[in-house]
């Protein structure tokens, strides 16, 4: 029956081109196998994207298309093949495609390496996809700074000693958002406060940002997002890639990547990053650091394999921190009772596999395993408050892929496991927890024809310590037209809370911890609505987005911030809480090389905070993000300008306080603005930008600064920036993998 | 804290230094319309890997304003002044480099020394 579809959908689509125009395209799909000879792919699709005209290849590979009216794009793929796009002008032409093996581990296709910020119509999921050319016009040293110019992504700083940024989706707090780089996990566990600046920015080749819950074969967290970073590949990255920054607060950093080709099979890359904060500064006069001093080094060597059925990515990363806040003068060496002093060490080694196999006697069918072990140590201290965290982790996760029947039921199923084992001391108390999880899952994908996509995944997990958690998801797409897609997805999600770990920058001040001893998972459904429209402008695409996502949570973690202003409450509850979230963006071309993007976004986010349902503190109702991109027609300068306003947010209470310790309860609003300048010379480019260009500073950011030993100090307080304006310059320089 | 005026002022500087690189071109042409030159030609290039060499190329080639090629139908723009190169030198730039320029014939040397995806069209992959 299937093979009467397919063979129709053919006949079909012959006879309806066919008939405005006599040309028919002829072409072979072939392949190089691992000994370098050329092979006859049978089977293979051939579309138009325009017309959506299809036809597949027969046993010798050859192939015949209709081409109705061209320019068009040809779109070719076959399972567990890169897809290639074509652009044909001329049909008269013999063409002869070489697909080349690959992605049977990765759930997204990427098109094009190198594009800016797009979204693609035929992901199941709303995928935004920020590419090497986006995360260059910001110099981001780290992954909390790769988001400036995306409106789906917030940024925030988590307190006014670390220095360290916390995202936002949704609204929520960035604990909803699973991170994982090429779906191995990435900020989990004691390393979610913290972790997101041991990613270096030029590590990252593209981020791709899925709102809502993301697909059950990454676990059952996700409940707001989730994000995805394809990181540099050794058969793709640069030869040698240099990356020199430093700005005005004596931050300096270094990038060197080395890439190597040594076979057809085997590919090997080293990654290192040095970045160092040299002087103390306080730009806000209140005596305190506004950025700690110390150093981040990370370094990741990782291999390639590509065989004829099988592939393989492994590895090793190493990330080793220390960094010192707090007042000006201050030491971690100092006697008790000196200076207040901040110290934040890191040391995290992981061991990493990415296996797949392709099956003989399954045409379509594929396993993949993933691998990963990690050791994470943390030594903070907060003044006299001293946190110790050790994290040893085993994850591990298969996955199947195959068709039932034919190509428009796909089925991915496997099986995972993780256990987590925790050794943490807070102060004089110590908590040892060992989570166990093993799980087992199934998602199964109709495509009709790419235009109705619909993806329905049920998961269910054993926890040692909780029991079962069952995770249903659905996602849906429909194409209603060519240049847009209308898309749905409904599901359920958890997450594990390590209240210590994942909220460490709450010890930055004397507020009391007062943490239920009954933690458990927290659990919450996502749901959301997003439309994409694409039109030309001036010949150019132009992107109209707009979404909206509702999260309950039937359980969750609180942060209580309002019970007093000397203490911290931390404790489940199923009490009602819930995030409306919804945004517009338009993104347009007016002119070549000048483009245009602006994105309105209203945040509905409330729990129930001392027994009252409010709104959740520190979370604006409104933002605005615009962005202009200019890059001159002969490609040397680049110019960026990012303009946020982020509206007023409200406070926790410190109506106990003192009244000199007493701050407003709603914050004001503000506008950051960032630019950037690139040149681009021959074989490497220079550039120079500016933060906070409004020079938009917190007043008395740190309470109780003068006393921070006292009753009523608290640097958690921070809505705003608290440096002012920055000034950065640096360099890239790279020497390109020869192309075969 | 922060005043609508100041925001206006720092766009307006960023889209004055945005636009003064082209700003110059935009004069040249119209006070000095003989010493800058338009021209346009087909190449046979292939690829993405073939508009990039091709346009990096000439961009960095002396005299060149701009030079853009139009994947589709694979014609290439060039902006030139005539002070420092002619038609031909720019066409010499993309022979040299293996590319068919109009009517003048490719460096077979160069051609040969070119990737194997720009040599035959269907060998590049967008991925």
């Amino acid at each position: 029956m299937n093979k009467i579809i397919i063979v129709f959908i053919c006949l079909f689509s012959s006879h309806l081109y066919g008939q405005e125009t006599d040309l028919q395209l002829k072409g072979k799909i072939i392949t190089i196998n691992a000994e370098g000879d050329e092979e006859t792919v049978p089977g293979a699709k051939i579309q138009w994207v325009l017309n959506k005209a299809v036809a597949f290849s027969d046993d010798a590979g050859q192939f015949e298309i209709a081409a109705a009216s061209l320019p068009d794009t040809l779109m070719i793929s076959f399972i567990g093949f890169q897809t290639i796009y074509y652009k044909v002008v001329d049909p008269s032409l013999d063409f002869v495609f070489n697909l080349k093996e690959g992605k049977v581990l990765d759930g997204i296709v990427v098109i094009g390496e190198n594009l800016g910020k797009h979204i693609d119509l035929m992901d199941p999921r709303h995928v935004e996809t920020i590419g090497t050319d986006e995360l260059r016009k910001a110099a981001c040293c780290n992954l909390s700074e790769s988001f400036e110019t995306n409106a789906s992504v917030d940024v925030n700083i988590t307190d006014a000693v670390s220095g360290a940024k916390k995202i936002q989706m949704l609204g929520l707090d960035g604990v909803y958002t699973q991170l994982q780089w090429e779906n191995i996990p990435l900020v989990r566990g004691l390393s979610t406060s913290y972790g997101l600046s041991f990613t270096p920015g030029t590590w990252i080749e593209s981020i791709q940002i899925t709102k809502g819950t993301g697909s059950v074969l990454n676990g059952y967290e996700s409940m707001a997002g989730m994000i995805n970073l394809e990181l540099k590949k050794p058969n793709e990255a640069e030869r040698l890639y240099v990356n020199l920054y430093g700005n005005k607060f004596s931050r300096a950093e270094i990038n060197v990547h080395g890439a190597q080709v040594l076979s057809k099979k085997w590919s090997t890359l080293s990654l290192v990053h040095i970045s160092n904060q040299f002087v103390e500064t306080d730009v806000n006069k209140d005596g305190f650091r506004d950025m700690p001093i110390g150093y981040i080094a990370a370094a990741m060597h990782r291999w390639n394999f590509e065989g004829k059925n099988s592939e393989a990515k492994f590895g090793i990363k190493a990330i080793l921190g220390d960094k010192q806040g707090g007042q000006l003068g201050s030491s971690s060496d100092a006697p008790l009772g000196s200076a207040w002093n901040a110290r934040f060490k890191t040391q995290h080694v992981e061991l990493f596999a990415k296996n797949g196999y392709f099956l003989k006697k399954r045409k379509f069918g594929s396993i993949g395993l993933i691998g990963q072990a990690k050791y994470h140590e943390m030594h903070n201290t907060f003044g006299n408050t001293s946190y110790e965290g050790t994290q040893r982790k085993i994850y591990l996760n298969s996955i199947y892929g195959d068709i039932i029947g034919n190509t428009n039921h796909n089925i991915k199923t496997g099986l995972s496991f993780l256990l987590d084992d925790y050794d943490q001391t807070y102060n004089d108390s110590t908590f040892l927890k060992t989570e166990i999880v093993p799980g087992a899952y199934a998602e199964y994908t109709y495509n009709s024809n790419d235009k109705v996509i619909v993806v329905a995944g049920f998961r269910a997990d054993y926890h040692n310590l909780y029991g079962p958690l069952i995770t249903p998801r659905i996602h849906g797409k429909w194409n209603i037209s060519k240049k847009n897609a209308l898309r749905v997805s409904v599901g359920r999600g958890y997450r594990v809370p390590n209240p210590f770990a994942d909220y460490n920058s709450q010890m930055a001040s004397s507020r009391l911890w007062v943490v239920s001893p009954d933690i458990v998972p927290e659990d919450g459904i996502s749901a959301g609505v997003t439309f994409t429209q694409k039109f030309l402008v001036n010949d150019n695409v132009a992107s109209f987005t707009i979404d909206y996502f509702y999260t309950h949570f039937l359980n969750q973690l609180v942060v209580d911030m309002d019970i007093s202003a000397n203490e911290v409450h931390i404790y489940n509850t199923n009490a009602t809480s819930f995030s409306h979230s919804a945004q517009a963006e338009l993104s347009i071309q007016p002119a070549k090389g000048f483009e245009l993007r602006s994105a309105f976004k209203y945040y509905d986010v409330r729990g129930t905070f001392n027994n009252i349902l409010t709104q959740k503190a520190f979370v604006p109702k409104f933002r605005v993000l615009l962005n202009a991109g200019y890059q001159t027609r002969n490609k040397k300068w680049g110019f960026d300008l990012t303009g946020n306003w982020i509206g007023k947010k409200r406070l926790p209470s410190t109506a106990t306080n003192p009244e000199i310790y007493q701050r407003d309860v709603i914050s004001k609003n503000f506008w950051m603005l960032n630019s950037q300048i690139t040149y681009n010379f021959k074989n490497f480019s220079v550039y120079l930008g500016g933060e906070n260009l409004l020079n938009v500073i917190q007043n008395d950011a740190i309470i109780s600064a003068e006393d921070p030993f006292g009753a009523y100090f608290d640097a958690t307080q921070v809505w705003a920036p608290i440096s002012g304006a920055n000034i950065y310059a640096g360099l890239h320089f790279s020497i390109k993998q020869k192309k075969k | 804290m922060i005043k609508m005026k100041n925001i206006g002022l720092v766009m307006m500087l960023f889209m004055m230094t945005a636009f003064s690189a082209n700003a110059t071109t935009v004069v040249q042409g119209k006070e000095k319309a003989k010493k800058v030159k338009t021209v346009r030609f087909l190449t046979s290039a292939i690829c993405g890997e073939c508009k990039e060499r091709i346009e990096k190329a000439l961009n960095y080639t002396k005299g060149v304003v701009f030079a853009e090629l139009d994947e589709e139908s694979k014609e290439v723009t060039v902006k030139y002044k005539t002070k420092f190169l002619n038609e031909d030198e720019v066409k010499a730039v993309v022979t040299g480099l293996g590319y068919d320029a109009a009517d003048t014939k490719r460096d077979e040397e160069a051609f040969n020394k070119l990737p194997k995806c720009c040599q035959s069209p269907g060998h590049c992959a967008r991925d």
